[in-house]
């Protein structure tokens, strides 16, 4: 009698995968009770993201970052300018004003210190690339609970700060300084979980 | 279940050619098949959508200026612009219902007319500082105008949020790819939710200038080209977040994504601490400067007069300016307390009617420098019926004037009001725009039948406007279409 292989038997398995892979999970539905779904897995019902509202905004600007004020510095001078244009309603579609939070950033990340973050404030950008990375992380674990660093993905958070800072390191156009770069990296670090994450 | 055949020397020889495979081949190629789908459809294809950036519209100066005046309360807005229908049946009923002195002084400004002894008419008559008559005149001859009138608004307020003011970006492509907003704080039409604006509560140079500024001003902290890379490790960061998050996946969060990353990038510009102010001061542009400290003009008889600009002015044509240059999309302005009814014609009426026909000015001459087509969309959710007109003493832009101001009676919200809609083509062939709308001798309107609401008039309106300045009126009729305007452009547009 002739053998079945198994090259046969998995090619069987694979196949029953693929279709079983066409249909929805009996157990995806959290409120059917059991165990809670596996990370990753598609739940129905997620629904819509949502914008940030000004309010919204100013105060994840304020988690984020170490040492900014929403009543002083340049941080409330710009709240002053920008806040009726950011957004004031959280439907995704119809906010509008999302393009004025980086300028709202921008202001809060002049009134960050350097040291709060132990980036020096002279010195190479080359030489200083591991604390301005280690300081995005710093704010990025702080708008998104420690996701940053903590998380499957923490090698290409690290990676998009790593881009940045090697841009600004070899600028050829304009002279950046440990100033710039902090402010660049703060920007990208504090506008991508202030408004980015769709809440 | 799988069912065994024998194989035969066939079988080989069909096997090289690939037309049969052998069952060893085909389960094997399922086998690849099947881990090929589960593997990459869960990982890599989705990594590479998620990883995709943002679509930004392409900033581009695109010639063409839209505005819009909304004029908050009840006008008489019959004392404005007169179609050539109302002008050659106007009848001293209609003109005192309207609060003008009569046919008699009506004035041709394309197939428009007005009172050249009413504020506005005579205000648009003026024309700007810096301008001779004659120059001025040859600006009035590029206009055209059209309307959608009928008695779909409602006066004391009522009405005003119905969604009256509309919005241009991203339909009129331009290189800051937001419009500027003046005073709005009315719901706008449905389908300008959600439009790309700055908004300033009052309109000066400095104000505009501030929302197209960094706070603190670029200097030691930052640059165009830092501001580049950070933008760009933002929407990488996003990418990101967007896999941890699934965001991607849930509605409205791709839009959210591309209006945070396209405005970062916008930013850039704005890390010249002039940026701003170069924009809005006149005497910082280029094709204004010439007449941005002019303090006369000329009048008809060619005696210089006193023609000085208000600092609201200076700010309006070059924001209206820099829409007609393609730098912004349009300049939407709400002027409150329009309320004319039982109000003090030279106190109140007057300065009010000079004060809007200035802008209409502004808009005009800022599309004569610009050399640009333009297009400003003027209505009101209110009309007061008028019981004549009253000579008044009153100054435009300095220059003292005697006028015949209307007398607004009370509310007529349901007899007449008109969304119009001007003209400018620098080529001198604007539009042949039409009227809707049938005007009784007492100059009362039906509307038409196909013009059902002020929405529909809005959209036609908004419609007509992209049409004549070239910008993309398909994109914008689906938006409107998607935000349930259900007429064709072309019983909603007036050309």
């Amino acid at each position: 009698m002739k053998r079945t292989s198994p090259l046969l038997l998995a090619a069987l398995v694979a196949s029953l995968a693929t279709i079983a892979a066409c249909f929805p999970p009996a157990t995806s539905d959290p409120s059917a009770g059991g165990l809670p779904p596996e990370p990753g897995t598609d739940l129905p019902g997620l629904g819509s993201a949502s914008a940030p509202t000004a309010d919204a905004v100013i105060g994840r600007i304020r988690n984020t970052l170490i040492g900014v004020d929403p009543l002083a510095g340049n941080f409330a001078k710009a709240i002053a300018q920008v806040k009726p244009n950011l957004p004031q309603m959280t439907n995704p579609v119809q906010a509008t004003g999302l393009d004025q939070i980086p300028l709202l950033v921008y202001a809060a990340c002049t009134d960050a210190k350097l040291a709060s973050y132990n980036v020096p404030t002279t010195g190479t950008i080359s030489a200083n690339s591991a604390p301005l990375i280690a300081a995005g992380m710093k704010m990025l674990d702080a708008g998104l609970a420690g996701v940053a660093s903590q998380g499957a993905s923490s090698g290409d958070f690290q990676a998009a700060l790593q881009a940045l800072v090697s841009t600004l390191a070899a600028d050829k156009a304009t002279t950046q300084t440990m100033t710039t770069s902090f402010i660049a990296v703060c920007m990208a670090s504090t506008t991508a979980p202030v408004s980015m994450v769709g809440y | 279940m799988l069912i065994r055949l024998k194989r035969t020397h066939k079988d080989a020889i069909c096997h090289s050619h690939g037309h049969h495979p052998s069952r060893r081949a085909f389960l094997r190629r399922g086998l690849a098949a099947g881990i090929a789908t589960v593997v990459f459809s869960r990982t890599m294809v989705e990594d590479a959508m998620a990883a995709l950036p943002p679509s930004c519209p392409q900033p581009m100066l695109a010639k063409g200026a839209l505005a819009q005046i909304f004029s908050e309360g009840g006008p008489t807005m019959g004392a404005r612009f007169i179609g050539d229908d109302q002008a050659t049946s106007m009848n001293a009923t209609m003109a005192a219902n309207y609060g003008i002195s009569g046919q008699a002084n009506l004035v041709s400004i394309g197939n428009l007319r007005v009172d050249k002894t009413s504020p506005f008419g005579a205000t648009l008559l003026q024309g700007p500082p810096g301008y001779t008559s004659a120059q001025w005149q040859a600006v009035l001859a590029r206009v055209s105008g059209g309307g959608h009138r009928g008695q779909f608004n409602q006066d004391d307020g009522g009405g005003v949020d119905t969604g009256l003011l509309g919005g241009a970006s991203p339909f009129k492509s331009s290189q800051i790819g937001k419009d500027i907003r003046i005073a709005n704080s009315n719901k706008l039409a449905t389908w300008a939710n959600g439009l790309p604006s700055s908004l300033v509560k009052t309109a000066t140079p400095a104000n505009l200038a501030k929302v197209f500024s960094l706070t603190p001003a670029a200097g030691t902290f930052t640059n165009s080209s830092s501001m580049t890379a950070s933008a760009d490790a933002a929407t990488a960061l996003g990418q990101v977040l967007t896999r941890v998050f699934g965001i991607d996946k849930r509605k409205g969060g791709s839009e959210v994504l591309a209006a945070t990353s396209c405005g970062f990038y916008g930013s850039a510009a704005l890390a010249d601490p002039n940026y701003g102010l170069n924009l809005f001061t006149p005497a910082n542009v280029p094709a204004l400067a010439g007449i941005a400290g002019a303090t006369t003009s000329t009048d008809a008889a060619g005696k210089t007069i006193t023609n000085t600009f208000s600092t609201q002015e200076l700010a309006l044509l070059a924001a209206f300016y820099q829409s007609g240059a393609g730098v912004a999309g349009g300049v939407f302005i709400e002027y409150f307390g329009r309320d004319y009814h039982g109000q003090d014609p030279q106190g109140v009426i007057a300065p009010r009617d000079i004060e809007e026909a200035r802008a209409i000015v502004m808009f005009l001459a800022a599309c004569d420098k610009a050399q640009s087509r333009g297009a400003m969309i003027y209505l009101s959710n209110g009309q007061a019926i008028a019981a004549g007109a009253q000579q008044t003493a009153n100054t435009i832009g300095g220059n003292a004037v005697t006028l015949n101001s209307p007398i607004a009676d009370g509310d007529a919200g349901g007899s007449y009001n008109a969304g119009l809609i001007l003209f400018y083509d620098p080529a001198g062939s604007p539009p042949a725009a039409r009227f809707t709308g049938k005007v009784d001798l007492n100059g009362n309107v039906k509307i038409d039948s196909r013009i059902a609401s002020s929405r529909d008039a809005v959209a036609g309106l908004y419609l007509s406007a992209l049409q004549h300045i070239g910008a993309d009126v398909g994109k914008a009729t689906a938006a409107m279409q998607k935000a349930g305007i259900a007429r064709t452009p072309s019983d909603l547009m007036l050309f």
